[in-house]
């Protein structure tokens, strides 16, 4: 069953005048008990692009076009009220910044509580059985649900989160960086955490990280987000061990091999295109080492190939470009 | 001194960038203008009187032209004694302007050094001046402002003084928060290591990041002093050789004329208003640029 | 710091800067220039004998200390003095005009928090859209108001115009009832005191409303916003939550606020001749009565600090996080 159908997702930013385009006709689909890990570096429309799906954008943001099919339901189509039954029942939503995400003058307990008063009416009795049994679930004594979050440490208040997540079993579950900004230790207890309950309450998973690295543990589906668009996206084995598109390329330059340690990290010259311009051929075009002629005319779109789906006009030399890419003279000449 | 300056944040530096932006708005325009309508009817103000403030005006008939409305001969009528209602308005400026911006300027530096200063050194420095403050603060303002004056002889002088000795306290305040977040940026760290003085890092690259938030106390402060001077004169404590609208308005209530004569009331008040509402306009525009988050999306 | 111990530090904090403040305005007091005998007996045509009995009596013939320290010794045994002026105990004049601006101020301090905190809440919210635009600019007007100047234009319009509302005072002479509404307790009081409050609302709202405003602006944009929203929390939750969480700037300029609104008391009681503490203090002083004039200082002062303390001390309760600092 397809829990999740984004089809052409189209989001823009209105801001005095400009309009930046975030989220270029973005499709993928999501199949029960699937993880997909979106990538791509900061300001590449993909915190945008899940905001889009739970409907939480900012004021100044329009979806421009595209459906976004929750268990089959469009969750653009609903009105405001329907929208908000669906969420955390449906779709759960964990973001980077967990420190920051609790009310910072109410106790946990409380907003375990407030959370379910919001979608079931009665049974509040069993509500404090139940998140004890969360807390424990993912690894927290249940003592601390009567703290407030100030009193609990930042890893701790990752795994609150998670543990609120759960509350309802969603058939979705959408982490936005949850592991950024938290030490290394923590890190892995909370991607084990991650893991575990995944696999558990067999839950979809939407994992966007700018940490390929973390993707490629959790996930088993990968999707590559550059200036807006999907320009690659397939089985994560698939795309992370043999990338078709530059960019995905060049982003596996830039992280270690703990297989190769000595081979010399190269990062992607350059930055991101500005989103108010609108762009005639491919976005990486100006970064891309192999770029062409061709490039700079004419938009590539996804298209099958090697058991994936990638937007590059010359996907087909991949393997060629994958093995000049190990020479870091190439990047520079930008 | 430039590298460091170059490396220090905040996005401008020196007061003439900062009223750039400030009157770049239309309401910040607006309030400038008004005030520098104001400004230039103070200055002209013996040349625009159409007649002696303070000299009595008879009617045809050597009768006193007490209480007259508006006629084309008095713009904005007469008061209680025969006087012009319109040229006493215009000599009024004078006040203002004076209070105001003298006013504005010493609360201003006071609070800023007074916030510079605790929030820099910290330790007992801190607690002495902010004891002060405190203690500064649990004085009321008018009633305290009422017996310096009695103390002292009611003059635009003593005036002057009572505000400025007591309303710099909020932006000693202010100022200090400020201060105490930015003396734990890399820059000030930087300025430190490179062998700058206190007195250096403090008045070269801490104060040019306050600046804004001390212009903004700079145009609250002409608002409060304005309303401060017109409350004292009000109550009767004002300057007596200087006219000013809160005295008009005491004047008028004193008389009674209020009751029945609404020219006496409303033409000073509204300037008071004018003059006040221009300042806090600027004021608004500078308190958009220390918080950016305030500006209309 | 454990609970109890911030409270007791703040109170402490709190007695030496009442102390201060005290000590200051009684040498302010006794540095103005002449003394009752020669403003009450006039002319000085008083032998120069009665002249000196009168100030042994008053205690004006003694050393500046020792006059403090007795001064100091009254106040904490509760003796306020004798006014120069009434030739009663300062606690028998004060004590009722006190009751009179705590009636007033409390009421109009009250009503200009509440409508300041729902309309700058709402402008808040609603950011982006016209009406806050507009609004936040409305909001300076009240702001420039003079306060006395608001009460002499309702006194125009209301009381001397369309005979609405009585002229001043707190109550009628000889009030007898003419009607079912007029008889209902209170009715008397209320009626004077409307427009009174009516002007110190107008005065006094705009500070709250922005502070709100603004803070609410802040809030609105934090994480757990944005995650209560996540949660399929209901609008007016989530409102509620943000309300909460932006007050609090809002409570620590109450303090602030009690500074000012007693200035604009006494303007308000001048005006409306309303027989309060602001009034008394502004004609003491005028007549050097000392000791009423010091007494009403030292209750204002007394307010303010106290009110500083309470809040101080609500804020703990409001925000888990302080009481860890």
């Amino acid at each position: 069953m397809v829990t999740l159908a984004v089809k052409n997702l189209t989001i823009d930013y209105r801001q005095r005048g400009t309009t930046l385009r975030a989220v270029d006709h973005a499709s993928f689909s999501l199949a029960d008990g699937e993880a997909l890990g979106i990538v791509g570096e900061s300001g590449c429309g993909k915190s945008t692009l899940v905001k889009g799906i739970l409907a939480l954008l900012p004021k100044n943001a329009v979806v421009a076009d595209g459906a976004v099919l929750l268990q089959g339901q469009n969750m653009l189509g609903l009105d405001e009220a329907a929208r908000r039954r669906l969420r955390w029942t449906a779709v759960a939503y964990v973001t980077q910044s967990a420190m920051d995400s609790l009310n910072p003058v109410a106790r946990v307990i409380d907003q375990f509580a407030q959370t379910w008063r919001a979608h079931r009416r009665g049974d509040g009795h069993r509500l404090h059985a139940t998140a004890e049994a969360l807390f424990r679930s993912v690894g927290l004594d249940p003592r601390w649900l009567g703290s407030y979050p100030h009193e609990l440490s930042g890893g701790m208040r990752q795994r609150v989160i998670i543990a609120l997540s759960l509350l309802f079993e969603p058939a979705l579950f959408v982490a936005d960086e949850p592991t950024t900004g938290l030490d290394v230790i923590v890190q892995r207890q909370v991607l084990d955490l991650l893991r575990r309950v995944r696999t558990e309450h067999r839950m979809a998973v939407i994992f966007v990280s700018h940490d390929i690295a973390v993707v490629a543990e959790l996930c088993s589906s990968v999707a590559v987000m550059y200036a807006g668009r999907i320009v690659e996206k397939g089985a994560a084995a698939d795309i992370l061990g043999r990338p078709c598109h530059p960019y995905t390329i060049g982003l596996k330059q830039a992280f270690p091999d703990i297989r190769d340690p000595h081979r010399v990290l190269i990062s992607i010259p350059g930055a991101p295109p500005p989103l108010d311009i609108p762009l005639s051929g491919c976005a990486f075009a100006p970064r891309c080492p192999f770029v062409r002629r061709r490039c700079h005319t004419e938009a590539p779109v996804l298209r099958e190939l090697a058991r994936r789906q990638v937007a590059c006009h010359f996907a087909e030399e991949a393997d060629t470009f994958r093995e000049r890419a190990a020479d870091p003279s190439i990047w520079q000449q930008r | 001194m430039s590298s460091a300056a170059a490396a220090a944040p905040g996005r401008l530096r020196g007061l003439r960038a900062a009223a750039a932006v400030a009157l770049a708005s239309p309401i910040g325009a607006a309030g400038a203008a008004i005030l520098l309508l104001f400004a230039l009817m103070a200055i002209f103000a013996s040349a625009l009187v159409p007649y002696d403030p303070l000299q009595v005006q008879y009617l045809p008939g050597h009768r006193v032209a007490q209480l007259l409305p508006p006629s084309h001969r008095f713009l904005f009528g007469t008061t209680y004694y025969g006087r012009d209602v319109l040229s006493q308005l215009i000599v009024g400026t004078r006040v203002a302007m004076i209070v105001g911006l003298t006013s504005a300027f010493f609360i201003t530096v006071i609070g800023t050094n007074v916030g510079l200063i605790s929030g820099y050194y910290g330790g007992w420095v801190d607690t002495i001046l902010m004891r002060i403050t405190d203690v500064v603060f649990g004085i009321p303002f008018l009633p305290f402002a009422v017996v310096l004056v009695a103390l002292l002889n009611p003059s635009l002088f003593n005036i002057v003084l009572t505000i400025s000795c007591l309303l710099w306290r909020t932006t000693a305040r202010v100022i200090r928060s400020q201060v105490l977040s930015l003396r734990e940026r890399p820059f000030v760290k930087a300025a430190k290591v490179t062998g700058a003085g206190d007195l250096r890092v403090m008045y070269v690259h801490i104060l040019p990041n306050v600046l804004p938030m001390s212009l903004l106390y700079v145009a609250l402060g002409i608002g409060w002093a304005v309303l401060a001077e017109a409350s004292l004169s009000f109550l009767g404590f004002g300057d007596p050789q200087m006219l000013s609208w809160g005295e008009m308005l005491y004047s008028a209530y004193l008389t009674g004329s209020f009751r029945s004569s609404w020219w006496v009331v409303v033409p000073p008040g509204v300037c008071i208003t004018l003059f006040v509402a221009s300042a806090f306009m600027i004021g608004r525009e500078f308190e958009i640029l220390v918080n950016p988050r305030l500006r209309q999306p | 710091m454990t609970l109890w111990r911030y409270i007791l530090h703040r109170l402490l904090q709190a007695i030496v800067t009442l102390f201060a403040v005290i000590s200051l305005m009684w040498g302010m007091f006794r540095l103005i220039p002449g003394d009752p005998t020669t403003v009450f007996l006039g002319t000085g045509e008083l032998p120069p004998a009665a002249i000196a009995a009168l100030k042994r009596s008053w205690g004006l013939d003694e050393p500046l200390s020792q006059q403090y320290l007795h001064y100091i010794g009254n106040l904490l045994t509760g003796n306020l003095g004798t006014s120069f002026f009434f030739r009663r105990p300062v606690l028998d004049v004060l004590l009722p005009m006190l009751l009179n601006t705590v009636l007033l101020m409390g009421v109009s301090m009250a009503l200009a928090m509440l409508i300041g905190i729902i309309v700058g809440a709402y402008l808040g919210w609603k950011r982006g859209q016209r009406v806050e635009a507009v609004g936040s600019l409305l909001v300076l007007i009240p702001r420039s108001l003079p306060i006395f100047w608001i009460g002499i234009m309702l006194l125009m319009a209301f009381s001397y115009g369309l005979h609405w509302f009585p002229i001043g005072g707190i109550s009628t002479p000889a009030f007898i009832p003419e009607s079912a509404l007029e008889a209902l307790p209170g009715y008397d009081l209320v009626r004077h005191m409307i427009l009174p409050v009516l002007t110190a609302v107008i005065y006094f709202v705009s500070d709250p409303l922005m502070i709100m405003r603004t803070s609410m602006l802040d809030v609105v944009e934090e994480d757990f916003i944005t995650f209560a929203r996540a949660r399929g929390l209901p609008d007016r939750t989530v409102r509620r939550m943000a309300r909460r969480n932006a007050i609090r700037p809002v409570l620590t300029y109450i303090a602030i606020m009690v500074s000012f609104a007693l200035g604009g008391q006494v303007l308000l009681e001048v005006v409306f001749s309303w027989p309060g503490m602001g009034s008394l203090m502004v004609n003491s002083v005028a007549q050097r009565d000392y000791p009423v004039a010091q007494a009403a200082f030292f209750l204002m002062a007394v307010i303010v600090v106290l009110l500083n303390l309470a809040i101080d001390v609500l804020y703990v309760f409001l925000d888990p996080r302080i009481r860890y600092e």
